[in-house]
């Protein structure tokens, strides 16, 4: 629905506009580092540059973020870009060709549009970074063909996040957020809690709080609720109708070809090896999974490719703090799903499978410029260098070895200073006034 | 080098492995406007002959005015005494070429070069051994403009005005580093504002990779990410983000709840168009 839409898409995009707007003299300031003995007199610091032109390729779930948010960090740092939405969300991809000209510079900014041939043949160019969202497959053809010209690369990828559900928890509560981040854009969304984890004793209680969420959230019908979506197309529909093979069926199963739409599905007696375990499900089917404790489900996560997120609803923040010691995924959430993209101080990315490098708001920036070194030295105090020059002498080395090995902490130095200056004028104050 | 580079990360795709590149490229050394001539020599020998100028960070090619190339050559000739003696091969301070291979590459470079060695060229194939070597005259396509030297020969190159020099830095690949000497801090700053690479050092070559705090590493060709320091650690570590949301107020939840109505929409703007960071949902 047109609301949904702007939910989904264009708030995240303006926060993120005005986020960059105001806060762009601050990320490309240079930023000063720590100093040694040896570059006291020195100017030491890390400068962003820009790096010059980037590939963006946008996925086809959330056209207008996923392709625009990397376009706004990309011109922060002072890029030009060619982007190149999906072909997959062809109206989407047709209106940002049409608009984007008329509101950026042509010459550094440009939308093309095209496919598998257009994209190929892009990749065969120069760039300087590639941003890339989408699969993991397509991820790994982006890095190879990256490695001809070594272009960095920051990829967005995916995978299957768990969601552990603790049984002493607010199930009602858990169960509302889930099933809220699951049936976004009819669980077409990489960071979608993918499948559930929870022990046989509250199986059947959450299968009940999804099934009562889904009737507050859609009234009585999903199929004529204006705030429920569907399908991409018809490859990813019969994908997802064929994923329900070898399940049972705890709810749900309506699907409907010619409208492209499946209901809210929730699966049960699914095992590490079901059909609908193999892959992303991207789509709005729900496998729950039994396992007797924590320990076991984090032995789950473990054993499969490092997830995008990681879900965990508990009250016990000893469990939560063990989730995370022990798994490693892009990102954990507690309590809630979905939400911490949101939060643009946070950093966006996956790990091993699910992707590599980050972004949002300031990372953005960072991911997409040149953090060039630079060190300002003057010709004067030529005397001090001799220690480093031949002939190498014994005694050169050690003064060279105390120069090089200082720590000099210009910010503490400061802090002692006004520390003493105050620690004086107290001792002045009490001597003159008060005694 | 490039060519492994490549390798690598073709490599690494299959399994989607992140990866770091230290690479190299040819680092430029720019001299331009007024200047230390002595100080400005004793750095530049140091930085260049230094382990025999087989530093990725290494001046790879001067370029300056010819009045300044002039005054640079005896003041070159006088350090390298001052550092190495009168028979640097004597000298155990200078190192030796690292292999037969890149003996014998250096030495080609010597002979295909259309430049003029006056300072230096003298080799012992056996020691593995090339004298300090400074070549003048030779143009942007020289052999020794072709690769990283790698090597204990510096080329001189005159370009009388900067502009015209910084658009021959940019001619080539982005470099590891690139290096400005002059005591005019305009100078520097016209240099660095339209060039770009890996690292920086005005008025000393090497050392701006000494301090941990300075993320080492290239740019485009001559590399792809950094290390040094804490940079290392962020290099091998994966930043995760955490988020542990509270159980209460989760009434405030029904904003972002369907069904979608204009209310609930009105509020959530709101709250996403607040400066600070933090969601209030």
């Amino acid at each position: 629905s047109e609301r949904a839409s702007e939910l989904y898409e264009i708030l995240v995009l303006e926060a993120e506009l005005h986020l960059s707007i105001t806060r762009l003299a601050e990320w490309a300031a240079p930023r000063p580092v720590e100093k040694n003995l040896f570059t006291l007199l020195d100017e030491v610091y890390v400068k962003p540059e820009p790096l010059g032109v980037v590939l963006i390729i946008g996925p086809w779930n959330y056209p207008w973020s996923l392709t625009l948010l990397p376009l706004v960090g990309a011109i922060a740092a002072g890029n030009a870009a060619i982007l190149k939405p999906s072909e997959i969300s062809s109206n989407s991809s047709k209106v940002m060709e049409e608009l984007l000209p008329l509101y950026l510079d042509k010459d550094l900014y440009q939308v093309v549009e095209g496919g598998v041939p257009e994209a190929q043949e892009l990749l065969k160019q120069r760039f300087d970074h590639i941003f890339y969202t989408g699969s993991i497959a397509v991820g790994k053809l982006v890095m190879e063909a990256a490695a001809r010209h070594l272009t960095p690369v920051t990829l967005e990828l995916g995978g299957k996040s768990p969601c552990y559900i603790d049984k002493n928890c607010d199930v009602g509560i858990a169960c509302r957020r889930i099933t809220w981040a699951k049936l976004i854009n009819c669980g077409q969304t990489c960071i979608a809690p993918d499948f559930i984890l929870c022990e046989p004793s509250v199986l059947n209680r959450v299968v009940e709080e999804i099934k009562k969420c889904i009737k507050e959230f859609y009234a009585d019908s999903t199929k004529t609720s204006d705030d429920y979506g569907r399908i991409i197309n018809q490859r990813q529909f019969k994908r997802l109708v064929g994923l329900m093979e070898g399940c049972t069926i705890a709810f749900g199963g309506d699907a409907d070809e010619a409208q492209g739409y499946i209901g809210p599905t929730v699966l049960k007696n699914v095992t590490g090896e079901s059909k609908v375990m193999q892959e992303e499900i991207f789509g709005p089917l729900l496998p729950i999974i039994t396992v007797n404790s924590v320990d076991e489900a984090i032995q789950f996560i473990n054993e499969r490719e490092k997830p995008l997120v990681l879900y965990v609803f508990s009250h016990d923040n000893k469990l939560i703090k063990k989730v995370i010691a022990e798994t490693s995924s892009g990102a954990l959430v507690a309590n809630d799903c979905v939400v911490h993209f949101l939060d643009s101080a946070l950093p966006f990315g996956g790990v091993g499978h699910s992707g590599m490098g980050r972004y949002r708001g300031r990372h953005t920036f960072d991911q997409l410029s040149n953090l060039r070194s630079c060190m300002i030295k003057q010709l004067r105090m030529e005397g001090l260098n001799s220690m480093r020059y031949p002939p190498h002498t014994a005694k050169k080395l050690s003064w060279a070895r105390r120069f090089v090995l200082s720590h000099l902490n210009v910010q503490r130095l400061r802090n002692m200073v006004m520390l003493a200056m105050l620690a004086s004028l107290a001792a002045f104050v009490v001597q003159r006034f008060l005694r | 080098s490039q060519a492994v580079a490549r390798s690598v990360v073709q490599a690494a795709s299959v399994y989607l492995t992140p990866v770091t590149l230290e690479l190299g490229g040819k680092c430029p050394c720019l001299i331009y406007g007024r200047i230390n001539i002595q100080a400005a020599a004793q750095r530049l020998v140091w930085a260049k002959f230094f382990n025999a100028g087989q530093s990725c960070v290494a001046p790879d090619y001067v370029l300056c005015t010819e009045a300044t190339r002039d005054a640079l050559l005896p003041a070159l000739s006088s350090v390298l005494e001052q550092f190495y003696g009168k028979e640097p091969q004597k000298c155990p301070d200078l190192s030796r070429i690292v292999s037969a291979r890149h003996f014998t590459r250096l030495m080609k470079l010597l002979e295909q070069t259309k430049g003029k060695v006056v300072i230096g060229g003298e080799s012992d194939q056996e020691d593995k051994y090339i004298a300090p070597t400074v070549v003048v005259d030779a143009g942007d396509d020289d052999a020794l403009m072709a690769e990283e030297i790698f090597g204990p020969i510096l080329p001189i190159f005159t370009v009388e005005e900067l502009e015209k020099s910084i658009e021959f830095v940019n001619r080539h690949e982005k470099p590891l580093a690139l290096y400005v000497f002059s005591d005019e801090s305009s100078v520097v700053k016209t240099v660095m504002e339209k060039t770009s690479s890996g690292g920086f050092c005005s008025n000393d070559g090497i050392v701006h990779m000494t301090l941990p705090g300075l993320p080492f590493g290239g740019v485009g060709t001559s590399g792809w990410g950094s290390y040094h320091g804490r940079w290392s650690f962020e290099t091998f570590s994966h930043r995760r983000a955490c988020m542990m949301r509270g159980w209460a107020l989760e009434r405030l939840n029904t904003l972002r709840y369907p069904p979608y109505t204009e209310d609930k929409l009105k509020w959530l703007r709101w709250t996403t168009s607040q400066q600070s960071s933090c969601s209030l949902m």
